[in-house]
């Protein structure tokens, strides 16, 4: 079970679309996805999808590695489809079968609706997929950072992200281990209904928590014993610094953005 | 803050997020998870303000690490966790008894069910282009019952685990001798 999981998108490659600053990268496909919703017609999407390529290209990584980022919204993207298809009426009637009818206009928005939403995941696992997660977190704490002077902790927001970050293929092993124990002593995580499938989960929850808690606590000391204390005045070895391409990259997205929003 | 709560908080977010990948049921085109229990639990531990921010912690990194849903799913999970979890928390941390976590995860439950429908007719016109009309049709079978289920299912699993854990947690002074759930 284990393996058929792929934690993290990310794929390195030494690309420009790789090196651009994490922070840039977040803003653009930002921008993205606002000059995307002020699209109503094909064409702007066809600009989107040939920029996307271009993007993919530049970024040494297969097209098949970043369509197989669509498929946990499949089921969504299929589900918006249908109700466009089957319940929205409008120009020529295409086909009709006693009481359902499928409409020139139900077909056209429903493509339509589902273009939009297949380019707005792939502008957002390009970003995964050219950002490490390590970055997308301090892009995230410098976005965050103005947000200080009202009360929110960017700093320790962001410090655990990255926690959480190296954490999860650990405990993923870990409760994969307890899964097992457990259904070696007779536990069934797999069958019976909603409310016998939640109630299995406590052999499984109680002791994934308790280890938690106890690498929580060991990282606590190891973090106190070299001096961390807190976000105010912490150093990086991995400082994001602005070059000139991520302001070229910013102004080519700006252009392209105010462009397909005529369309 | 206290680097105690610091990777206390991080590590249960790293299990929710475990959770919503192991565990999932697909519900018409919802799918139930239980990766709020550990969010609910960190709410108990640390008040309401410790839960939004945990739970903005676990869509960020399930928008980044498993696409699901895209940005758009990831907003709505920190909308339906974080007044879920934030109420949970709120009236906990007011009452600390059996009732108090009963009346929060109960409202909390329900708060949720109302801003996802909500949620879902202002926002789903505008992502999806699905007219309004129609999101009002899928709200009494499916939007309604699926938030209210996962609630109260999430909130009971919540109470057994966090009974259990109530000793360890004891011994490691993250809660006081004299509180009980």
């Amino acid at each position: 079970m284990l393996k058929d999981i792929t934690i993290g998108q990310y794929l390195a490659r030494d690309s420009i679309i790789h090196a651009l600053d994490a922070r840039i990268k977040i803003i653009i496909t930002t921008l993205l996805i606002i000059a995307l919703f002020t699209i109503d017609s094909f064409v702007g999407f066809g600009f989107f999808l040939a920029f996307i390529f271009v993007i993919i290209f530049l970024a040494k990584i297969s097209v098949a590695k970043v369509l197989r980022g669509l498929k946990p919204i499949l089921i969504l993207v299929l589900f918006t489809l249908l109700i466009h298809v089957f319940l929205t009426k409008g120009g020529q009637v295409l086909w009709s079968w006693k009481f359902i009818s499928i409409e020139s206009a139900g077909v056209y928005t429903g493509v339509f609706m589902v273009s939009r939403i297949l380019i707005l995941i792939l502008f957002t696992s390009l970003l995964t997929l050219t950002t490490s997660p390590l970055q997308l977190t301090d892009g995230i704490e410098y976005i965050l950072s103005p947000l200080k002077k009202v009360g929110v902790p960017a700093s320790e927001l962001s410090m655990m992200m990255t926690i959480a970050l190296r954490f999860i293929p650990t405990l993923l092993e870990e409760a994969d281990k307890i899964m097992k124990a457990q259904q070696a002593r007779g536990a069934d995580f797999e069958s019976g209904n909603l409310i016998q499938r939640a109630k299995s989960l406590i052999p499984l929850l109680v002791p994934l928590f308790i280890s938690a808690f106890r690498r929580a606590d060991d990282l606590a000391l190891a973090m106190e014993s070299r001096c961390y204390r807190g976000g105010e005045g912490r150093t990086r070895l991995h400082e994001l610094k602005y070059e000139y391409y991520d302001f070229i990259a910013l102004l080519i997205v700006v252009i392209l953005a105010v462009t397909v929003s005529f369309f | 803050m206290d680097t105690r709560k610091i990777t206390n908080i991080a590590v249960l977010a790293a299990i929710a997020l475990i959770l919503m990948i192991l565990i999932q049921i697909q519900f018409a085109f919802l799918t139930y998870e239980p990766g709020d229990i550990p969010i609910l639990i960190i709410a108990f531990l640390y008040g309401p303000a410790a839960a939004i921010g945990a739970s903005f912690i676990l869509s960020f990194l399930m928008a980044i690490f498993t696409g699901l849903g895209g940005p758009f799913g990831a907003f709505m999970h920190f909308l339906a966790t974080g007044v879920f979890t934030g109420l949970a928390g709120y009236f906990y941390h007011k009452n600390h008894s059996k009732i108090g976590a009963a009346k929060g995860l109960i409202i909390g439950s329900l708060a949720m069910t109302i801003i996802m429908v909500i949620a879902n007719l202002l926002l789903d016109p505008i992502f999806y282009g699905i007219p309004r009309a129609q999101v009002m049709n899928f709200l009494f079978p499916v939007i309604i019952p699926f938030n209210l289920t996962k609630g109260l299912l999430n909130s009971a699993i919540t109470v057994l685990v966090y009974k259990k854990l109530a000793n360890f947690l004891r011994a490691k002074s993250l809660i006081s001798s004299q509180k009980t759930i």
